[in-house]
């Protein structure tokens, strides 16, 4: 059993400072960075930690989509769209990220969470091609999703509609 | 109660104890009216179950509480989990400092598992990609302080479960089988599969160096058991060569037979442990290693073998277990080991066991090796513990 006092505040507070930290991180990138806008396409598993939610390919809209897995690489977003292998990019605005299995470039962004109610509706705009992401780049690389478009709407006001017929 | 007053009452009678004495016992047993263990039983099931209802909460993304009247902000969302954090580490660290054990354990628990549900939520407002194993990791690492808070079991099995379960996960990564999907759909993942009682072992010897035996490192003990076992079941049954599609140039096994030889290596220099010690771990570990190469190959030939290999890993494992005084578990191996050469003899004289005759000889074994055990298994255990210690 610990018995030094500063240790146990140490142990009991430190999932929370970490989470909090976590949270910061993430929202600095959110209001921080440069906003991009990316086409997307794909499908809606399930998953119970996380939660319902909707994973896509992003389209980087880059002349090159293939890359050797599991390989660290990036998307230059500015001057030129390029996808590209290394760790040390030049281009002035740019996406870390790595190369999966299959040899496409994931940057954790592939993934958006919606309420159980209304996933199937954008599942099925989707599917038609109609989905875009708005997401926000960091001076270092780092990406967050801020918005899920749906016809160049945010998603809730698009299917708003659909839902009220 | 009744129990205690008929055990003393009998105790006087043969004068083992005197009435005071009688009367002492039981005022004790008496005063122990609230028995902590299911106080703590029943709290721990109540918690996990609103975790898990919490997760559920989540996992639903009810961003919408209810429909059409508050819905929440994801800075909302945020405070709301900030805040109870906070309620729940502030009240642990009241509970420790007035001593009340139940009440302290219980919200150990309910941190541990908050911890867990912010981790989906704050991937869930900030749509975080990525695999399971890494906000696994990452729990674990958060959360790396509170099993040595803890006296009880559940902690550390929660904590130690999620850290074999996400370093095994992630070794899939470093294969071609990144997607749970994947695995399922029986890759080149026998390897992986196979680790995890090494990485078990691995967790194992890094604990004990680190914080000696503390209950985490019972938990990776017993975990490294249990997956050795479970995976020994999986090799005699067959079942993991369908893992193994690609057997002959598998990236996976040669994993497994780095970690395989790595671990050797660190047994073999481990001065914790008696030379003796140390022979009858290389031993289980190269048995099952041999079992595990074994297990990628079919035949109806290899049989005998797959099941002498099985039988000579829990001997080692057995005499082991005796040596460390650790009589529980040198029990089960023993039993396992007899469970096994009673299959065995099914398996050679599968006709004559269908028969009546067959089916009475049977019974006969079952109800000598059971007496046997019964009559000499005190003086097996003393043997072993006694040769090899």
């Amino acid at each position: 059993m610990i018995k030094n006092q500063k240790t146990v505040v140490l142990f009991l507070f430190l999932p929370l400072f970490s989470l909090i930290c976590l949270a910061v991180f993430k929202q600095s990138i959110r209001s921080g960075g440069r906003e991009f806008t990316f086409p997307v396409s794909g499908y809606d598993p399930r998953d119970l930690l996380s939660g319902h939610y909707l994973v896509y390919r992003v389209d980087y809209q880059t002349s090159q989509n293939q890359c050797d897995a599991h390989s660290p690489a990036y998307v230059c977003l500015e001057p030129t769209r390029i996808l590209s292998m290394g760790e040390n990019p030049t281009c002035s605005a740019f996406i870390k990220g790595r190369c999966n299995e299959r040899g496409s470039f994931e940057a954790n962004i592939e993934r958006f969470y919606v309420p159980e109610l209304e996933a199937p509706q954008l599942d099925t705009a989707i599917r038609q091609g109609q989905g875009s992401i708005i997401v926000s780049v960091s001076s270092n690389g780092q990406a967050v999703v801020k918005e899920f478009l749906l016809n160049g709407l945010p998603w809730k006001q698009s299917i708003a509609p659909e839902a009220s017929k | 109660m009744t129990k205690f007053s008929k055990k003393t009452t009998q105790w006087v009678k043969l004068g083992f104890i005197n009435p005071a004495q009688a009367k002492q016992i039981l005022d004790h047993e008496n005063g122990q009216s609230g028995k902590p263990w299911v106080v703590w039983g029943f709290l721990a099931l109540g918690i996990l179950v609103i975790s898990i209802g919490i997760i559920s909460l989540i996992s639903a993304n009810l961003s919408v509480i209810i429909e059409g009247w508050l819905e929440l902000p994801s800075v909302a969302k945020l405070a709301i989990d900030f805040g109870a954090l906070f309620f729940i580490s502030y009240r642990a660290f009241q509970a420790r400092q007035k001593q009340q054990t139940v009440k302290f354990e219980a919200l150990l628990l309910a941190l541990a598992l908050g911890a867990l549900a912010s981790i989906g939520l704050i991937s869930q407002i900030y749509h975080s990609g990525g695999e399971l194993f890494q906000a696994l990791l990452f729990w674990c690492l958060i959360t790396a302080g509170l099993p040595h808070l803890s006296d009880r079991r559940i902690i550390s099995s929660l904590w130690g479960s999620a850290l074999l379960g996400s370093i095994t996960y992630a070794l899939f990564v470093l294969v071609d089988t990144s997607r749970l999907e994947m695995i399922l759909d029986k890759r080149d993942s026998a390897g992986i599969l196979l680790s995890e009682p090494l990485i078990a072992a691995w967790l194992t010897v890094i604990f004990r160096r680190l914080v000696d035996e503390k209950p985490i490192t019972r938990v990776f003990q017993s975990l490294t058991l249990l997956s050795f076992l479970f995976y020994l079941l999986l090799i005699e049954i067959g079942l993991i060569h369908e893992f193994s599609r690609r057997a002959g140039n598998s990236s996976s096994m040669n994993i497994f037979a780095g970690l395989a030889l790595a671990l050797g290596f660190a047994i073999l220099v481990n001065r914790n442990y008696p030379k003796t010690q140390r022979l009858l771990l290389l031993g289980a570990l190269g048995s099952f290693v041999a079992a595990a190469f074994l297990g990628l190959e079919r035949g109806d030939h290899l049989l005998f073998a797959k099941a002498g290999l099985t039988i000579l890993t829990l001997v080692f494992a057995a005499l082991f277990c005796a040596a460390r005084n650790q009589t529980g578990s040198f029990q089960i191996l023993l039993t396992l080991i007899g469970i096994r050469f009673l299959s065995i003899y099914f398996q050679a004289l599968g006709g004559l066991a269908a028969s009546g005759f067959g089916l009475i000889l049977s019974g006969i074994i079952i109800i000598a090796a059971v007496m046997m055990w019964n009559k000499y298994r005190r003086a097996i255990n003393s043997w072993a513990e006694g040769m090899f210690r």
